[in-house]
């Protein structure tokens, strides 16, 4: 019965303060919401990536050669470590596409005839696994036949040796190696309409590309407890004469390591920012329960006198924060899941899988009910415990009335005689607040920081696309070729119409290697006066190629520990050319991919080699580029042709939409903070204040008068926490681009006013909402009643 | 002052009801009350605890609207102005005295009469109140550093520095001890013989009765008797 009657109590308590309540439990359900989603989306990517790579056996280890006979496979098969390995060929074409202006690459990947436990299996998605006896069957990615609306029976023509092969598409898969399917590192987003992965049949990639019973890759499952390392080690050393260009472990594959990025970048904010909205949950918590707690005083003095234990009303008051969590925590773990859902979706865009669906597992929610209702309790608690200190007979008394006091404004005394009366007393009461003041500042400063990193966001990918698109790169299209040539070449292809401009550069893959600290790369070496790719310093300043040495990106100089005038050994992926020494001459910023460049004629001249060129760079004339891809594509030792503006396209495509929902959400999200603290802190000191503002009213002050009286204070510490915001949200980019920042890409420290104005101008919207809000409370003040009783 | 005939009349209430619900139940606070206040008289409203001094009081200060009824500040009818209306009424012709003093703690007793005096036409110098009250020496003080008699007398220079029609006074002696309670009416008296401003006074003290020009008795809500005092007493001789 005890029980009862206080439950009946809290009941009637939380219909009391209902707004204030729904704006807690608005705040714990984003926490909850955000924890959930992003904790079930960790685990459903995790648990359907772990299953996806045992079922299809995705290797441990890769290794890229020029070419090995079959029977060098047993070499790798016969190292310590290795349990399972598979030698494959693998080999990029220009592909063509009927009714596709596109430049496409076709990356042929060798199968067996015979799938039995197959290192990197296929899941086929459509059709079957090389039915006929035809060579010219082929299974493509799931991803490009959907790009290009292609079927089962359906043919594309593929650019080999100078002639056009035409390949039926028998069946279409998902790879485990194509999880995220990029051609390269600075690819940064799938483009599954430009790059193709062709599962062909050996015999047909053999015959192709006249590698008869000899592979250039292979890729390998280690035995329990091997370490990568040492086996690729050993591997390499026996794979030598056959030209290794370059080895990896699983860590460092580029579908695995993009998802790996995202996976970790997912868990960290499902902690991050779940925390943030849970500790301003509690902070408000706190704030309505310790004025619950002083309203109630003398009803906790009873409750005592009448034999109820402190712990019972210390009990009761945790239950009003408890109900605040449980009306946040339960919708917001259905807003949760549901989220979940939509992030699976969303996922599905970038990853590949066979099945990626929601897996549930109970232990998120549990932890976000703990997390919700806990913080909420605990905020309660460090107000409720205040009335374990009372004696029964000092609580049942009124509080005695708040020492005045005397704020010193000696120093800014000529302000302060200017300040109207009425905002001598929202300033005062301010400063005797502090607590709540500060809280306030500080709610809105974490709205702010969500605003300009919402807005950041757009501006990071503005940025970036107009400077690796336009101020770097600034060609139309690049030109892989198979094999190396005279820069003659590039002349003959200048000559062609339609372009305006071609260079020819040279570019590979090598490890550079400071002492004991390695790092794979790609070299790219440009002439000397390229037009077409501007490198910059650290100041922004353009670099030109230095004749006798590298220029190594800033990311790469810290992790080598290197300085210009240093000497880095380079090892490059190049049949038959060893380590040998070059210098480093310059550090320049670099913000998508790992590149070093050189002077191509430099590195010819470190290589041992003459005057070469593996690939072009060219700029079109207007309206002349798709004509002139798909003359290039058809070209005899052309490997692969691919256009900037596709590639810019893409990812302006693939990342906007993404960009736009996480802006709305942190707006929301921003905007519920701001909300939930002014409201609910302004409520607190109205309700504080009502006597005084009663008083007003008797002494002829309109009630319009009283109210902007009683929020005057909302503007300038909205204002003040603007203020605050702006460098915590300047500090918060920095660090989000630092946690952000990866082998593949680098956040520019960019600081656009506009996007801090912005952000501000929203802050204060939220702000005149929130003391709109505010001020009809003070309407509802009950004149008489508040002047004839004490509180 | 005791002849009503050669009095001016200030307010004139008619058949004035006030009930509101409480529960599931109509308190009917008065019921049908007519009264005339003079100008310059000092009215003390007497009457038990719940017998509708408070809400006449009320409704003569326009904090509240009557249930029916009229009340006239001479010959403007104010029962039933609206909101915006009520306000400009307290604003220029009422100055208020409460039980709890009603001081704003966030203001020193100098800026509580200000911030009274700010919304008035024609207010009376502040610091001139503060010292008809004996506190000039004290203007710069928080009421938290006032005693309870000290606040009372801050609220009365609030009410007088407004320059009202009349100074409604509820229960302005009873928050306070029987020393500190004669020494405010003492104030509230000189008060109202300087300014010669209506005050109407309510209280359930019998002994407090004494001092006014007449004497207003209410009991459930109705006026039992109007009782005109031909020697008013001077609040150093109340004993109670």
């Amino acid at each position: 019965m005890v029980g009862d009657v206080l439950t009946l109590k809290l009941l009637r308590d939380i219909r009391g303060h209902w707004a204030q309540y729904v704006a807690v439990a608005l705040v714990v359900l984003l926490g909850t919401a955000t924890f959930i989603s992003f904790q079930v989306a960790h685990h459903s990517l995790l648990r359907t990536r772990d299953q996806y790579y045992a079922e299809y056996s995705f290797a441990d280890f890769f290794i890229h050669i020029e070419r090995a006979p079959r029977a060098a496979l047993h070499e790798v098969r016969a190292v310590e470590g290795v349990w399972r390995a598979r030698g494959r060929i693998v080999k990029e074409v220009p592909v063509d596409v009927e009714n596709g202006d596109e430049a496409i690459v076709g990356r042929f990947v060798s199968m067996p005839r015979r799938r039995n436990r197959l290192v990197n299996d296929i899941h086929l998605v459509t059709g079957s696994y090389f039915p006929g006896a035809a060579a010219e069957e082929v299974i493509v990615n799931h991803s490009f036949a959907e790009a290009h609306g292609l079927q089962v029976g359906d043919t594309f023509e593929a650019t080999i040796k100078e002639g056009k092969q035409t390949l039926r598409i028998v069946g279409t898969a998902m790879s485990p190696e194509y999880v995220y399917a990029i051609r390269g590192a600075e690819q940064f987003a799938p483009d599954p309409a430009s790059f193709a992965v062709i599962f062909a049949t050996e015999r047909f990639v053999e015959d192709a590309f006249e590698m008869t019973n000899a592979f250039n890759d292979v890729v390998g499952i280690l035995r329990p407890g091997a370490r990568a390392e040492s086996v690729l080690r050993r591997a390499e050393a026996r794979l030598d004469p056959y030209g290794v260009f370059h080895s990896y472990g699983r860590e460092d594959q580029l579908s695995h390591s993009f998802l790996e990025i995202e996976l970790e970048a997912l868990e960290t904010s499902s902690y991050v920012v779940p925390m943030v909205f849970l500790i301003v949950a509690a902070v408000v918590v706190h704030v309505i329960v310790h004025r619950i707690v002083e309203m109630q005083r003398t009803q906790i003095g009873l409750l005592c006198a009448l034999g109820y234990s402190k712990w019972q009303v210390v009990r009761h008051y945790a239950a009003y924060a408890l109900g605040a969590g449980l009306a946040g925590v339960v919708p917001g773990t259905l807003v949760g899941l549901w989220f979940a859902q939509l992030l699976m979706i969303e996922y599905e865009r970038w990853f590949q899988f066979p099945v990626l669906r929601v897996h549930f597992d109970p232990w998120p929610v549990l932890l976000a009910v703990g997390l919700g209702c806990g913080m909420c309790i605990l905020g309660a608690v460090r107000s409720s415990w205040e009335v374990m200190k009372l004696e029964p007979a000092v609580a049942i008394r009124p509080q005695s009335p708040q020492k005045g006091r005397i704020v010193h404004f000696s120093a800014f005394r000529f302000l302060w005689e200017r300040l109207p009366l009425t905002w001598r007393i929202s300033v005062r009461n301010s400063l005797r607040a502090r607590a709540r003041s500060l809280f306030s500042i500080f709610g809105v400063a974490v709205s702010m920081v969500m605003l300009v990193m919402a807005t950041q966001v757009t501006g990071w990918f503005d940025w970036i696309v107009d400077y690796q698109y336009r101020q770097v790169d600034r060609s139309d299209c690049r030109v892989e070729l198979v094999a190396e040539t005279s820069p003659a070449a590039a002349l003959d292809v200048a000559g062609m119409p339609g372009v305006r401009r071609a260079e020819g550069i040279f570019q590979f893959g090598a490890e550079l290697r400071n002492e004991w600290r390695t790092k794979d790369v790609a070299i790219t070496g440009f002439p000397p006066d390229s037009r077409l790719y501007h490198v910059h310093d650290m100041e922004g300043r353009r670099v030109r190629m230095p004749p006798d040495g590298l220029l190594i990106p800033r990311r790469l100089a810290d992790e080598l520990n290197l300085r210009p005038g240093d000497v880095v050994m380079m090892d490059p992926y190049v049949r038959d050319k060893d380590e040998r020494p070059t210098r480093v001459r310059g550090v320049v910023e670099e913000y998508l991919g790992l590149n070093v460049y050189a002077d191509r004629r430099y590195l010819a001249r470190t290589l041992g080699v003459g005057p070469t060129i593996n690939g072009l760079m060219l700029q079109a004339d207007e309206g002349a580029l798709e004509p002139l891809v798909s003359r290039l594509s058809e070209m005899p030792n052309v490997s692969a042709v691919t256009t900037t503006r596709a590639m810019l396209e893409n990812f302006v495509e693939s990342v906007a939409d993404l960009i736009n929902v996480s802006v709305f959400l942190q707006t929301i999200a921003a905007a519920v903070i701001a909300f939930a603290v002014i409201y609910n802190t302004a409520s607190v000191s109205i309700s504080e204040q009502e006597r005084d503002l009663a008083c007003l009213c008797s002494l002829g002050y309109d009630r319009g008068d009283v109210a902007r009286i009683a929020t005057n204070d909302i503007m300038p510490l909205g204002l003040i926490g603007v203020i605050v915001g702006a460098p915590l949200a300047y500090l918060a980019t920095l660090g989000l681009a630092r946690a952000f920042e990866t082998d593949v890409f680098k956040l520019p420290a960019i600081f656009s006013p506009e996007h801090y104005f912005l952000a501000a101008a929203q802050a204060l919207i939220f702000l005149l909402i929130s003391r709109w809000v505010s001020r009809r409370r003070v309407h509802r003040i009950d004149i008489v009643r508040r002047l004839k009783t004490l509180e | 002052m005791t002849q009503a005939q050669d009095k001016q009349v200030l307010y004139t209430a008619h058949d004035l009801s006030k009930s509101y619900p409480m529960g599931e139940v109509r308190v009917h606070a008065l019921r049908g009350a007519n009264l005339e206040v003079y100008e310059g008289e000092l009215m003390v409203i007497l009457g038990p605890s719940g017998c509708g001094k408070s809400t006449l009081l009320n409704l003569i200060g326009g904090m509240d609207s009557p249930t029916s009824g009229t009340i006239k500040l001479r010959e403007t009818e104010i029962a039933h102005f609206n909101e915006r209306r009520l306000t400009t009424y307290r604003r220029k012709h009422v100055g208020f005295i409460f039980q709890f003093f009603n001081l704003i703690p966030t203001l020193t007793a100098r800026e509580n009469v200000e911030v009274a005096t700010q919304v008035c036409d024609d207010p009376l110098p502040v610091d001139e109140m503060l010292e008809m009250v004996g506190l000039l020496d004290r203007a710069d003080h928080f009421p938290a550093q006032l005693s309870g008699g000290e606040q009372q007398r801050v609220a009365i220079a609030r009410a007088v520095a407004k320059n009202p029609e009349v100074i409604l006074g509820d229960e302005p002696t009873g928050a306070l001890d029987y020393e500190t309670g004669k020494l405010v009416l003492q104030v509230l008296k000189r008060v109202h013989e300087e300014s010669h401003k209506t005050v109407v006074i309510v209280t359930h003290n019998v002994a407090i009765a004494e001092m006014g020009d007449r004497v207003v008795r209410l009991r459930s809500g109705d006026i039992q008797e109007i009782k005109v005092n031909e020697s008013p007493s001077d609040p150093e001789d109340l004993a109670w």
